[in-house]
């Protein structure tokens, strides 16, 4: 019984490997796994397996310089020591340029984003905020009609209701950092530091309507038909290449043309008296046949002609092409095929 | 030198990411552009590969394998899963083409892989059906159903073919268990 099951086992172990496994078949494959432990990590039919893929392989073609930028990009993540501190450090300067744009508001809130102090610098700031609790308090008892100032104000506003001390008239100038004495808010404004009605975070006023600002509204660009798309290729592309269509088969006759650029790997087919299809029973499908791989034939996608006259179809090759040889159209069953055979091409185009 | 690749990215290495793609760049898309049924699945499954050769590459054991086998290994892997996923079948080439020629290739489209030669070397030893079959399904990408269809023989004497025939290379190549071997005999 258990020889009958490690039967099985390697029997969907080297169907995992060539074939690929259905759901139930991996279900089977974790259930059996478990009952073979050993068997878990061996990859004793993938090597081989890989071995005999590298056969016929073509890398000559390096990766294209866009995936490469992103698989270092996903490198940048997968590397990072510590993802949650990286998600932090992240945002961190987020949080700062936020923040700094609105120094002059709000610049306690820049010291609580950049860092995390250590508990006896959170005392000394506790001990801090209880003296100004304190004077608050004595200012209150003494002064009592400044009250609705004092309760609104942040420490920039706190100046000049305590302007009429002289110990905390100074206090202001001396806290400005050069930065925020430099900034044009600082400069064009000192009546906030003069009078408690400007100095109501004047800038808190202003925020939200920073905020509001509607993004721009991008007006969508007219979507542009396939001939003018064919046009603005033809040119903006330097390499375009032009070639003329001919019937396969004697007994029609097929005008029209390709063109196609390499190096935005996009082009254009248009065709003349191509006969309709039933697009209920069949379909033309373009094919491209690249010069470093004759044998296989790249889809260039699938089209229906359903009325007389020219057509202008966009070529979605599945694949890179690296240099293209011929283009060709085949007339297939309905949903286009994966492979074609020489009897059902209609039409080819040759460089 | 492009042996230590991997163990340096196991231990974090990231400066061995550049080397990685260097040395195994072309390799990795020429499999995916073969296996997947477009570019940008192609693409993505890259990116996909890539992170998979990062998170495997501690288990790596040069006593196994060459670093090249490994990760073609690793591709093999992800690419085989994203064609189950997605249920599409990969840009293949024409299966008329393909039968019309001998399986195993030209040498020259070889040279580059040792391991390949090994592997087309091992191929030789199997019964005519058997390389065929390998040929189509791991080197052409065509499922056990179109070899089924286009040879004219029963799925799952496709599979039985397949499976022995993958064994035996196993066998040929060093690779195999030895209670295993005995049962893949055939």
């Amino acid at each position: 019984m258990k020889d009958l099951r490690k039967e099985r086992l390697l029997e969907l172990l080297a169907d995992q490997t060539i074939f690929g496994l259905s759901e139930e078949e991996i279900m089977e494959l974790g259930r059996l796994k478990n009952q073979f432990p050993d068997w878990e990590d061996d990859v004793s039919l993938e090597l081989p397996a890989a071995m005999i893929g590298l056969s016929d392989l073509d890398t000559d073609d390096m990766l294209p310089a866009n995936l490469r930028a992103k698989i270092f990009t996903d490198a940048d993540v997968f590397f990072s020591p510590n993802k949650e501190s990286q998600e932090i450090l992240n945002s961190a300067p987020k949080a700062n340029k936020t923040v700094g744009s609105l120094a002059t508001e709000s610049g306690g809130n820049i010291i609580e984003v950049k860092t995390k102090q250590p508990f006896w610098q959170w005392l000394g700031w506790g001990l801090a905020a209880a003296a100004c609790v304190a004077l608050v308090i004595s200012l209150w008892l003494t002064r009592t009609q400044k009250e609705p100032e004092i309760a609104l104000n942040t420490e920039t506003v706190k100046t000049p209701e305590v302007a009429g001390t002289p110990e905390t008239v100074k206090t202001p100038e001396s806290l400005k950092t050069p930065e925020a004495a430099q900034t044009p808010e600082s400069v064009k404004s000192p009546e906030t530091v003069k009078t408690p009605e400007s100095a109501r975070t004047p800038e808190i006023i202003k925020t939200p309507e920073v905020a509001r600002t509607p993004e721009p509204v991008k007006t969508p660009a007219p979507e542009l038909t396939a001939a003018q798309k064919r046009e603005q290729l033809i040119s903006s592309a330097p390499d375009v290449i032009q070639t003329n269509w001919t019937s396969a088969k004697d007994d029609k006759r097929v005008l029209g043309d390709v063109v196609w650029s390499n190096v935005q790997q996009k082009g254009y087919v248009r065709l003349r008296g191509m006969p309709v299809l039933d697009a209920s029973k069949e379909t033309y499908q373009l094919w491209i046949i690249d010069e470093r791989n004759e044998k296989t034939p790249v889809s260039g996608g699938i089209f229906n002609v359903t009325r007389t006259g020219e057509i202008i179809i966009p070529i979605n090759a599945q694949l890179r092409i690296n240099k293209p040889k011929q283009f060709a159209v085949s007339k297939e069953k309905a949903g286009g095929v994966v492979v074609t055979k020489p009897d059902r091409i209609v039409a080819v185009a040759k460089i | 030198m492009a042996q230590i690749i991997l163990k340096r990215i196991a231990s974090g290495d990231k400066s061995a990411v550049q080397e990685c793609l260097d040395t195994y760049g072309g390799l990795v898309w020429s499999l995916a552009r073969r296996m997947s049924p477009n570019s940008d699945d192609a693409e993505d499954a890259v990116q996909e590969i890539f992170i998979d050769v990062w998170k495997n590459a501690a288990r790596y054991d040069e006593a196994q394998a060459s670093e090249t086998t490994f990760v073609a290994m690793i591709a093999r892997r992800r690419l085989i899963d994203r064609l189950r996923k997605t249920n599409r079948q990969p840009n293949i080439d024409s299966l008329e083409d393909v039968l019309a020629e001998p399986s195993g290739g030209k040498d020259t489209d070889i040279q580059m892989y040792v391991e390949a030669k090994e592997a087309a070397q091992a191929m030789k030893n199997l019964r005519p059906e058997q390389r065929q079959i390998l040929h189509l399904s791991i080197v052409q990408g065509f499922s056990h159903q179109e070899i089924a269809d286009a040879l004219t023989m029963p799925l799952g004497t496709v599979k039985t073919h397949a499976r022995r025939g993958l064994l035996q290379v196993r066998e040929f190549l060093g690779l195999g268990d030895k209670d295993f071997e005995k049962e893949a005999a055939v």
